[in-house]
């Protein structure tokens, strides 16, 4: 993490940035440090652990490696709500929301809307078609984004994909301060849920009849998940394959899937993978940055593959 | 000892229902029926897996159905039968699933968890991977598990299938020690199983139990259609029909293998004179072979003698199994004689044959594509 501060465009001596860090705002350096690339770092931690989290709840809740926020379609719907808020003004939620507001509240129903709508499918066909219903939403709503995109102003369309496309950079004190408030107690809800969903993992019945409240535990897990991936998506765009590959690592580097543990290695694993692919995202071409979904690939997928061949290797 | 009642649970899907009142005493209460008539359905309503239709079922004169599921699964449990996917768990990281209804902090009952799988005799298997145990053993895992909730029912759905032999006998075992403890419900389909294991059996028919009461006055015949020998506990093919082609003298249990053989070929035989409660009676009339029969241990008379000979007569040869004449069964030997002089080929699987040519069990095969 200290590491991350010292990369960037302008070049700042390691001993320079300890010097300034955490309370000078005002020299050039300092605000650098402090102003611009502490609230990009935490925000990175924060919403790499907030997607990883969400992608460990929905792993855990279908039984399926394959569930994450983008797979099920729920990602998707969020960016086509903050699109209906941004671009067509149409707002859903809460408008008294100011600013950003706004556009959180619009996500976050996307994200809820589309969960629900997979909740009262999955209680009536099981949990496997929800990933099927998942990946069909989500492209029925990828197509509703890019018929808005189609339809907007061209100089709203651009900020749009830019506010979508999945940056850290854009992450200032305030907005940083507003993820957290929202993504932070729904993070410390996802530690409880953790104790409280583990009998999932040997699959719906038996957990039922080891005293789990089935409905309960679809709905609370469906709603955290969703207000964690809307969230990060609203202030930060999409963040790929985070949701995905956080948990994975979690699962091979413990070697178990019980919840009770996977939930918080996953928002440490999904934290530093998240850190790292942002790290890299702006310093491997400066003064470009690379958008971080690229990234977050390029650093998840070979060690991914090196954490699953190795297990093959040993089983 | 705990009491459970089902009473009047009624449960189903639409086009299939079934219901059942059941008062589970002591000893293993078996569940039995064909595949298809309502013993998982009942066991998954019991248990409350299935919103059952009407009926209510009482632990101790308190319905569980009214208790909020995590103290239902303190009260009771169930195993269902197949057996979750897991990659990485370790046998006791399952084991202590069970302790989930009376506490979050499953961690925390490890010592416990470790005191039941000694029990059951798995403490070795606690540090392995779920995933890479035998089915037997990781449905003593399972079972494991449900102990962890220290509940008052245990239901079991289907243990033995999936299982060999051995290992069917052991899961049994442990249901049965366990009955001691608490009430065991547990549906199987093995009749083998039933007559050695169940004290009470339930048996499950046309979406309703059509009987309660020991196993063996238990009326399978009149659900399957493959022969069953209770005494024996084992299921039967059904001797061939058609013109017999080989007639058997029995004795000491020794046409048995035979007649599974020939029935497994599809050779249509005849047999006699068998004693009653000779093993070979007992499966010639499961089989519902042309059997004819004398009292036990008494001498062969003149009329089974004659009906016998009738017998060996209409057929292409008559084989001799291999049992020594004695003083009760002498008349079969003169059977085979009279038979063998009216130009009938008599064969012997005997070492040392009183009469006709020796035959061994392989060559029985043989002697059957020769006759047919």
């Amino acid at each position: 993490m200290f590491a991350s501060l010292f990369l960037g465009t302008v070049h700042i001596p390691p001993g320079k940035v300890l010097a300034v860090l955490g309370w000078d705002f005002q020299s050039v350096d300092g605000y650098i440090v402090n102003g611009i690339r502490l609230p990009r770092v935490l925000g990175a931690l924060v919403g790499g652990a907030a997607l990883a989290v969400a992608g460990a709840l929905y792993q855990i809740l279908l039984r399926n490696p394959l569930a994450d926020p983008y797979v099920l379609g729920i990602a998707n719907a969020a960016i086509f709500f903050y699109g209906l808020a941004f671009l067509v003004g149409i707002q859903v939620g809460l408008p008294a929301l100011a600013g950003q507001g706004v556009y959180v509240s619009s996500s976050v129903m996307g994200a809820a809307i589309v969960s629900a709508l997979l909740l009262a499918l999955s209680a009536r066909y099981g949990t496997l078609y929800v990933l099927l219903f998942g990946v069909a939403l989500g492209f029925v709503f990828g197509a509703g984004t890019q018929i808005l995109i189609a339809l907007a102003d061209v100089m709203k369309v651009g900020a749009f994909v830019l506010a979508t496309l999945g940056t850290f950079s854009g992450v200032t004190w305030d907005r940083l301060l507003a993820m957290s408030v929202a993504c932070l107690p729904a993070l410390a809800a996802a530690l409880a849920l953790s104790l409280y969903i583990s009998p999932y993992v040997l699959g719906e019945e038996h957990a039922a009849v080891m005293g789990l409240n089935v409905r309960v535990a679809r709905i609370s897990v469906i709603a955290v998940a969703s207000v964690l991936t809307a969230t990060v998506i609203a202030y930060v765009g999409v963040v790929g394959f985070v949701g995905l590959v956080g948990p994975h690592i979690s699962r091979l580097l413990l070697g178990t899937e019980s919840p009770q543990r996977l939930v918080p290695t996953s928002a440490l694993t999904g934290a530093t993978v998240t850190l790292a692919a942002d790290d890299m995202a702006r310093s491997l071409l400066p003064p470009l940055e690379l958008p971080i979904t690229a990234v977050t690939s390029l650093v998840g997928v070979p060690v991914l593959i090196w954490l699953l061949t190795r297990r093959h290797v040993q089983g | 000892m705990y009491r459970v009642r089902v009473d009047s649970v009624e449960a189903g899907y639409p086009g299939f229902r079934v219901r059942a009142d059941m008062e589970l005493g002591e000893g293993l209460n078996c569940l039995v029926g064909p595949n298809g008539a309502g013993k998982s359905t009942l066991i998954r309503a019991v248990v409350g897996l299935l919103r059952p239709i009407r009926g209510a079922v009482y632990v101790d004169g308190v319905n569980v159905y009214r208790l909020s599921p995590r103290s239902r699964a303190r009260v009771l449990t169930a195993l269902l039968p197949d057996a979750p996917t897991l990659h990485f768990m370790r046998a006791i990281d399952v084991v202590l699933l069970g302790r989930y209804p009376h506490s979050y902090l499953l961690y925390r009952a490890v010592d416990e968890a470790m005191r039941v799988m000694a029990r059951l005799g798995i403490g070795d298997l606690a540090e392995r991977r779920f995933a890479e145990l035998s089915s037997g053993q990781r449905q003593r895992v399972l079972i494991a598990r449900a102990l962890m909730q220290r509940p008052r029912a245990l239901l079991v759905d289907e243990p033995t299938v999936h299982l060999d032999i051995d290992a069917k006998v052991h899961v049994m075992s442990m249901l049965r020690e366990l009955s001691g403890e608490m009430a065991v419900l547990v549906s199987i389909h093995e009749p083998d199983i039933m007559y050695r294991f169940c004290d009470t059996v339930y048996l499950v028919w046309g979406g309703t139990i059509r009987y309660v009461g020991p196993p063996e006055e238990a009326p399978l015949t009149e659900i399957y259609a493959v022969p069953l020998s209770p005494a024996i506990g084992t299921l039967e093919l059904p001797a061939p029909r058609g013109e017999p082609l080989l007639h058997l003298v029995p004795g000491a249990g020794t046409c048995t293998p035979v007649m599974r053989r020939l029935a497994a070929m599809g050779v249509p035989f005849s047999v006699g004179v068998a004693h009653v409660g000779d093993l070979d009676h007992f499966v010639a009339a499961a089989m519902g072979a042309p059997l004819v029969s004398e009292r036990p241990y008494a001498e062969i008379s003149d009329s089974a003698l004659e009906a016998a000979l009738r017998m060996a007569l209409r057929s292409r040869a008559a084989l001799h199994c291999g049992c020594p004449f004695e003083a009760a069964n002498s008349r079969n030997l003169a059977l085979l004689r009279e038979a063998a002089q009216r130009g009938i080929p008599v064969y012997s699987l005997s070492r040392d044959p009183p009469v006709g040519e020796r035959l061994d069990a392989a060559g029985l095969a043989g002697l059957v594509r020769k006759l047919g």
